[in-house]
């Protein structure tokens, strides 16, 4: 039944953003087994020794009483983060298949992946680019914010065609603080030019996260005969045969595929292919591994 | 190569309907909004090129398929030459024996013609003679033999039947079907416009058959005629006997013509008559001396011209006492009398002699001397003269029966057996009475009388019809009148009275046509025709089941039937124009006069235009000379079937080729 409410076709019938995205989590999390790696209370997690500049605070000072050494006691879910979820919203997003289009996909993926990083306390950002900045969101943790975050996502309208180099520039200066940056994009552009605006911000000591976006018919297009096709982002024409899309072009988009994730995998970044004819839970279990990661 | 329909060549415009089509519906790509051409390039040189192929190849088939069905009808043939007369094909000599073959030396020209043809046939092609007019017969089997053909030649003589080129295509075709090999039909006539059918179809000879016509006449010949003779078939009073003669004249000018009534041989009366131009005339004759018996008259030009067969008009007249019915009436009906008397009077003087009794005084009457008897409600009759009438139906006599009250009160209807249940009694007043509802108005009862106009039966006493057939029914639906048969005779039965006291039928006009028509039927008067003409049938049997024999006698006087063919055969065909003698069981004799079918006296010729159309090739007014026919004769051999075919063909490529070239659209 829960597993329902991930189905996107389903989704696309919920008008509000903020109970789609609390439908998406609910049901999602409702569906995990229980496992000490994912809870969110405040139970003991480990001790680890002190470093300078950590926190007094959190030093266990029954341990350096017996034990003369300074050792810092951790609890699960404690610990917060910066979650920054850019949204491309080029034209190229509005392309709808069979199902619903990419950019309703990713609206509800950013909706969803924004409150599940609320409901754990992370402070959640906005970014909604094509070839600029259209809208920003200062990750925070409050409640305020996180309504700016929904009220971004859910009117991030597709606009013009992609470019990010331009708006990658300008996340570098807003993103000062280290946290997961999760990107969704549908990414037509070369892979090596993408990874490499990208890698920055893991250098900086982010965890970003790829989530390409693709309609099935963008991987596998059938044609009814020779069609002319219009790029949406460039408006440029060009017949193509039915033959060519059913012999030439999966080579082509798989080899795409196969670079962005060779190249996000050499950078250290994380790479998750979403098709929107699929339910939501592999972008969440995605997110939830990081997030792990960064306990 | 030629063509024999080549206006269709018009149809030929037709073949820019596809080009315009195919120009119309020139393939558009279908614009479609994709998110990114980077992976895409330009690639349509393949389909394009598929589809340009297909194109081209559906266009010119379908061009194809409109051009080999008008080809076809052009009707395009070509000419090959044979070697001559017969070669591997079946020779069939068609000779006309009609009656009109006889006029001039019109059928010694089509035999000399025949065998002339004949001559030049070489020595192992089968041939086969056939004689026509009205019907074709075959007078020998196919064979190489010039002797049979030469016999079979020589034993054609003119008949008085007319000629049917349409019966004799039809022969034709059969012929041709049943013939493994090609056939050549050699057609001798003098192609008479009236021999031709109503439809120019009906000549039609199967495909691959050759006709060659050798036309016996020049022009269109005069001729006069007797065409027709009124005369009365039976003959009670000679003196005031009329007959009438209708002359006639084809391609004539006016002229004065002496005809002569002659009787058994001997001219009785002689007129002169003016025909005019190309018209008609009519002589009439009054008196007729004839003795007792069966007279065999004509009426004949007194001097015949050079078709005489048709120059006298056979006819048969009997000259005999009154026929007598017996009329027997019960105590309430003697009234009947009368007006049966008086409608006989009318219609038949002296045809028919009366005899009335009381139906309670004929107990041990003999009935044999009457032809019919006419029971007028009789009541219950003595068992014996009851017995005594089935014997004389059964015998072959007739028997009409009026129902009255009299009769229902005793609740059976003598003679016929049948049961009456009661009567429908109509009061006279407010038109409440019942008339001739449905009824078989081809019943001789009823035939002439036209539907009993006006005639209200105002009681019907209800005839359960049993074995007998309900001729007519009253508007209620009640029987009227009924027909019972017993071995060779029958019976009428009416369901009223023959008086007015149950209805007004006496009063008017139509009782005496009836009274004349069923007294005529029943006493076997009107049963045979005493005229035909050669080629009709004639009916040897009424009685199907009946064995016993016919015996008749030909125009020179010799039996016409085997001892075996006269019990087994119900018709013969009357093959010449005279006087045949029929002699039938129960000692009845009749004396036929045939003649010849008159249509055979118009000489004119078939159209030239017909006659070429059915040869299918120009028509020489002169017989084509046998050396003509002996050289390299050009033959056409029809090639639409094989264009057809092609047709079909390209019909089928085309649906296969439109069908791949629109799934590979639709894709």
């Amino acid at each position: 039944m829960n597993q329902r409410f991930l189905d996107p076709q389903i989704l696309a019938g919920i008008a509000n953003l903020e109970l789609t995205a609390k439908t998406v989590v609910d049901g999602f999390i409702s569906g995990l087994h229980r496992s000490p790696d994912f809870g969110f209370s405040q139970e003991f997690a480990e001790y680890r020794p002190y470093v300078p500049g950590d926190d007094l605070r959190y030093v266990d000072w029954n341990v350096y009483a017996r034990a003369d050494r300074l050792y810092l006691k951790r609890y699960r879910g404690e610990t917060n983060t910066r979650v920054t979820i850019l949204l491309d919203r080029s034209a190229s997003m509005r392309f709808q298949g069979r199902g619903v289009s990419k950019i309703d996909y990713a609206r509800f993926l950013a909706a969803s992946l924004a409150y599940l990083a609320h409901r754990q306390r992370d402070a959640v950002g906005f970014i909604g680019f094509d070839d600029e900045v259209r809208d920003f969101v200062e990750p925070s943790s409050r409640q305020g914010t996180w309504l700016k975050v929904l009220h971004g996502i859910d009117h991030a309208e597709p606009g013009h065609r992609t470019d990010f180099a331009k708006p990658f520039f300008l996340f570098q200066d807003m993103l000062r603080r280290r946290g997961i940056v999760i990107v969704l994009s549908d990414f037509f552009a070369p892979p090596a030019e993408i990874i490499h605006t990208v890698a920055p911000l893991r250098h900086r000591g982010n965890d970003v996260l790829l989530f390409h976006v693709l309609d099935p018919e963008e991987i596998r297009p059938s044609l009814a005969g020779p069609r002319i096709l219009i790029d949406l982002e460039t408006g440029q024409e060009l017949e193509v045969s039915p033959e060519f899309a059913t012999s030439s072009y999966p080579a082509r988009i798989d080899a795409h595929l196969e670079a962005m994730r060779s190249h996000a995998q050499g950078a250290g970044v994380s790479y998750q292919l979403l098709e929107t004819g699929r339910p939501l839970d592999a972008a969440l279990r995605e997110y939830l591994t990081i997030r792990q990661g960064r306990l | 190569m030629g063509l024999l329909a080549p206006w269709f060549l018009a149809g030929l415009g037709l073949l820019g309907l596809p080009l315009y089509l195919h120009l119309l519906k020139r393939h558009k790509s279908t614009p479609q909004h994709f998110s990114s051409l980077m992976f895409f390039e330009r690639s349509t040189s393949a389909s394009v090129r598929q589809r340009q192929l297909d194109y081209l190849l559906l266009l010119a088939l379908r061009l194809a398929l409109l051009a080999l069905i008008v080809f076809a009808f052009t009707r395009p043939f070509v000419t090959s030459t044979a070697a001559g007369p017969g070669g591997d094909r079946l020779l069939l000599f068609a000779i006309d024996e009609s009656a009109s073959m006889a006029f001039g030396d019109r059928l010694p020209r089509a035999k000399q013609d025949a065998r002339a043809v004949l001559s030049q046939v070489r020595g192992n092609t089968r041939a086969q003679v056939i004689a026509f007019s009205s019907s074709a017969r075959l007078l020998n089997e196919p064979t190489a033999d010039p002797a049979i053909l030469q016999a079979a030649l020589d034993s054609i003589a003119p008949t008085g039947a007319r000629s049917s080129l349409g019966d004799l295509a039809g022969a034709l075709r059969n012929l041709a079907r049943a013939s493994a090999a090609p056939v050549e039909v050699h057609l001798f006539s003098d192609l008479q416009r009236s021999s031709m059918p109503p439809g120019f179809a009906e000549l039609r000879l199967e495909p691959g058959t050759q006709l060659v016509l050798h036309r016996s006449a020049d022009k269109d010949e005069p001729n006069w005629t007797v065409e027709s003779v009124s005369a009365p078939g039976r003959l009670v009073d000679p003196k005031s006997a009329r007959v009438e003669a209708t002359l006639a004249g084809h391609n004539t000018p006016e002229s004065t013509r002496f005809v002569e009534l002659r009787v058994n041989g001997r001219t009785v009366a002689r007129q002169s008559a003016v025909i005019p131009a190309s018209g008609r005339a009519v002589v009439a004759f009054t008196g007729l001396d004839a003795p007792f018996g069966f007279s065999r008259c004509e009426v004949a030009f007194a001097e015949p011209d050079s078709l005489p067969a048709d120059d006298r008009s056979f006819f048969s007249v009997q000259r005999a006492d009154p026929e007598r019915i017996l009329f027997l009436h019960g105590p309430r009906s003697a009234a009947s009398a009368v007006f049966v008397r008086a409608a006989l009077e009318t219609a038949a003087p002296g045809l028919f002699t009366l005899d009335v009794l009381p139906a309670a005084s004929a107990a041990s009457l003999n009935l044999d001397k009457y032809a019919a008897a006419v029971l007028s409600d009789p009541g219950p009759l003595p068992a014996s003269l009851d017995t005594a009438l089935q014997r004389h139906v059964e015998q072959g006599r007739g028997l009409l029966l009026a129902v009255g009250p009299a009769t229902t009160a005793a609740g059976k209807a003598p003679v016929a057996g049948l049961s009456i249940r009661g009567s429908q009694y109509e009061a006279r007043a407010a038109d409440r009475f019942s008339s001739l509802g449905e009824a078989d108005l081809a019943h001789p009862a009823i035939a002439r009388t036209d539907r009993w106009d006006g005639v209200r039966f105002f009681q019907l006493f209800d005839l359960e019809p049993g074995s007998a057939t309900v001729v007519a029914r009253a508007t209620t639906g009640a029987p009227l009148l009924l027909e019972w048969r017993k071995g060779a005779g029958r019976a009428l039965l009416l369901a009223s009275t023959l008086d007015n006291d149950a209805n007004d039928f006496p009063l008017h006009p139509a009782f005496v046509p009836f009274i004349d028509q069923s007294l005529r039927w029943l006493s076997g008067l009107e049963e045979r025709a005493a005229r035909l003409t050669v080629g009709a049938a004639l009916d040897l049997k009424s009685d199907a089941s009946s064995a016993a024999s016919v015996e008749v006698l030909d125009p020179d006087g010799d039996r016409a039937l085997s001892l075996a063919d006269s019990a087994r055969q119900s018709t013969l065909a009357l093959d010449r124009p005279g006087f045949w003698e029929v002699r039938r069981p129960g000692g009845r004799q009749e004396l036929v006069a045939v003649n010849i079918d008159r249509r055979e006296s118009d000489l004119t010729l078939m159209p030239l235009d017909s006659a070429e159309l059915w040869q299918g090739a120009p028509l020489d007014r002169a017989t084509p000379a046998p050396s003509a026919t002996a050289a390299a004769e050009p033959r056409r051999r029809q090639l639409w079937p094989w264009i057809l075919a092609f047709a079909l063909l390209a019909g089928l490529g085309e649906a296969f080729v439109a069908s791949q070239h629109f799934s590979r659209e639709a894709l």
